[in-house]
């Protein structure tokens, strides 16, 4: 796999307190296997809290609302497995 | 203070004498908005611990209260004698005040009860003012005189005065026999010298621990210093939220654009505006310093870039309590009110805008309002701080 996948993590003050500030900390229990294949970035608020559920992420320019720590675990392993 | 844009700063610091949990001189500055006037008073009470801390406060809030309500100064002295309690033993009522009433056109005026004589900087040297000698008359104790001295405040001009833990500091040591004295007028020319815009924080701070050092790192008596700077302000501009009306986020981009002094941005949509409208890149640092808030960014340009609501929230707590003094590794909202600390005239400026979402009564945390948390700041650093704050909203 060349490129790499991108996760941008909402740290907005909605997202961060609706549990994005342990969103990072759930990746990185993920092996290094896979998470060199991310290329990780914080985001200030996406602009969707309003009408989304918060915590929200961005993988490959994908927004996905109500994210928690396992299935982001899963979000990404999926995306991971679809690119390689 | 705001005529001709000169700003005063006022700062103190004290230190206990060692093993002592209270002081026994007491500090208090106030700025009276109407008539633009700044008023500090230095008492230092009979003796140490509770019993001086007593008297040093009753001292100083009613020679506070009596200068603030133009009460004359004989009245004053005479009042506040009356007033303290006696000492059992040496049966004598006894602290010494110090007053310093400058008022909106810098008129100085100083008056000092037995106080260390106070010094004015001016200009790379010591200057003295001749001082009116008035004898106060009272039953206990005899031979006592108010001096009282008046002159105009210039610029970079800095009036320095304590209690006598810093004088006397040193007395009985091989190198100073007679105590610090003159040799303070030494170290605070050295330091002014050296650094000709250290502010009157700093230099309180350091000609208490000189004193500290002076008696070997264990002070004999509480000892106090405040230092008066008047100066060019130091502008600071807090720009936080989004403008009630998106038509308006260019006129709040050019405001921080064009604003001279330190810009921060406290709010994360905030900070977007400021960056799409002004073309400068923005980036989250994947630090967090502090769990309690989401981490900085950075923009070209921009001092500080801070989350909006909960890191204001914290400032308003960390002013409130006053533990201002942090260490090395600080949080977003510690960089903030150092950066407020640090400066003398604040900007406010406040976007209406408000994000629906956080009125939502099921999250875990309690979102205040952003107009009410800025309120609480400008309030804070008003009263507490000394600090120029205006509040502009858009
Ligand atoms: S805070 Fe994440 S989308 Fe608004």
């Amino acid at each position: 796999m060349t490129n790499k996948i991108n996760l941008k993590i909402c740290v907005g003050t909605m997202c961060y307190v609706m549990g994005g500030a342990e969103l990072k900390d759930a990746i990185e229990t993920l092996p290094a296997e896979l998470t060199e294949h991310l290329n990780i970035t914080y985001s200030p608020c996406l602009g969707c809290c309003e009408t989304q559920r918060p915590p929200l992420i961005e993988i490959n320019g994908k927004r996905i609302a109500g994210v928690s720590k396992i299935n982001l675990i899963q979000i990404v392993k999926e995306e991971i497995r679809n690119a390689v | 203070m705001k005529n001709n844009d000169n700003f005063i700063e006022v700062d103190f610091f004290q230190k206990n004498k060692a093993g002592n949990v209270v002081c026994g001189d007491s500090f208090m500055s106030q700025k009276l908005k109407g008539e633009g006037r700044i008023i500090s008073v230095l008492s230092d009470g009979l003796g140490s611990g509770i019993k001086a801390c007593v008297l040093s406060t009753l001292t100083v809030t009613m020679a506070m209260n009596f200068t603030a309500m133009n009460e004359s100064i004989l009245q004053t002295s005479k009042s506040i004698m009356n007033t303290l309690p006696k000492d059992m033993v040496r049966k004598i009522s006894y602290s010494t005040f110090c007053i310093c009433d400058i008022d909106c056109f810098a008129n100085v005026k100083i008056i000092e009860y037995e106080s260390p004589a106070y010094y004015l900087f001016r200009r790379g040297q010591f200057i003295d003012v001749p001082k009116k000698k008035i004898p106060v008359e009272r039953e206990d104790l005899g031979n006592t005189f108010l001096w009282i001295s008046e002159f105009k405040l210039e610029k970079e001009d800095r009036i320095i005065f304590f209690s006598d833990g810093v004088s006397q500091s040193g007395m009985g040591s091989a190198s100073m026999p007679f105590g610090w004295e003159d040799g303070a007028k030494t170290y605070i020319a050295g330091l002014v010298n050296q650094r000709n815009d250290i502010s009157a924080k700093e230099l309180a701070h350091k000609i208490v621990a000189q004193a500290e050092k002076n008696d070997g790192y264990s002070l004999k008596d509480d000892t106090s210093c405040c230092v008066i700077y008047m100066r060019k302000p130091r502008n600071l501009l807090v720009c936080t939220g989004p403008p009630f009306d998106e038509k308006n986020d260019k006129y709040l981009a050019n405001r921080v654009k064009e604003f001279r002094g330190r810009k921060i941005l406290c709010g994360g949509t905030t900070a977007t505006i400021i960056s799409r409208e002004l073309g400068l890149k923005m980036e989250v640092d994947m630090d967090i310093v502090d769990k309690e808030l989401p981490p900085l960014s950075h923009m070209e340009g921009v001092d500080l870039v801070t989350e909006g609501i909960l890191t204001l929230g914290k400032v308003e707590r960390i002013l409130t309590s006053g533990n201002t003094e942090f260490h090395k590794e600080a949080g977003p909202a510690e960089q903030v009110v150092r950066m407020l600390l640090d400066s003398d005239k604040i900007t406010l400026l406040v976007g209406t805008r408000i994000n629906i979402a956080h009125q939502d009564p099921n999250l875990p945390v309690e979102l205040e309002i952003r107009r009410n948390v800025v309120k609480k700041i400008k309030y804070l650093l008003e009263t507490k701080y000394l600090k120029d704050v205006e509040i502009m909203y858009i």
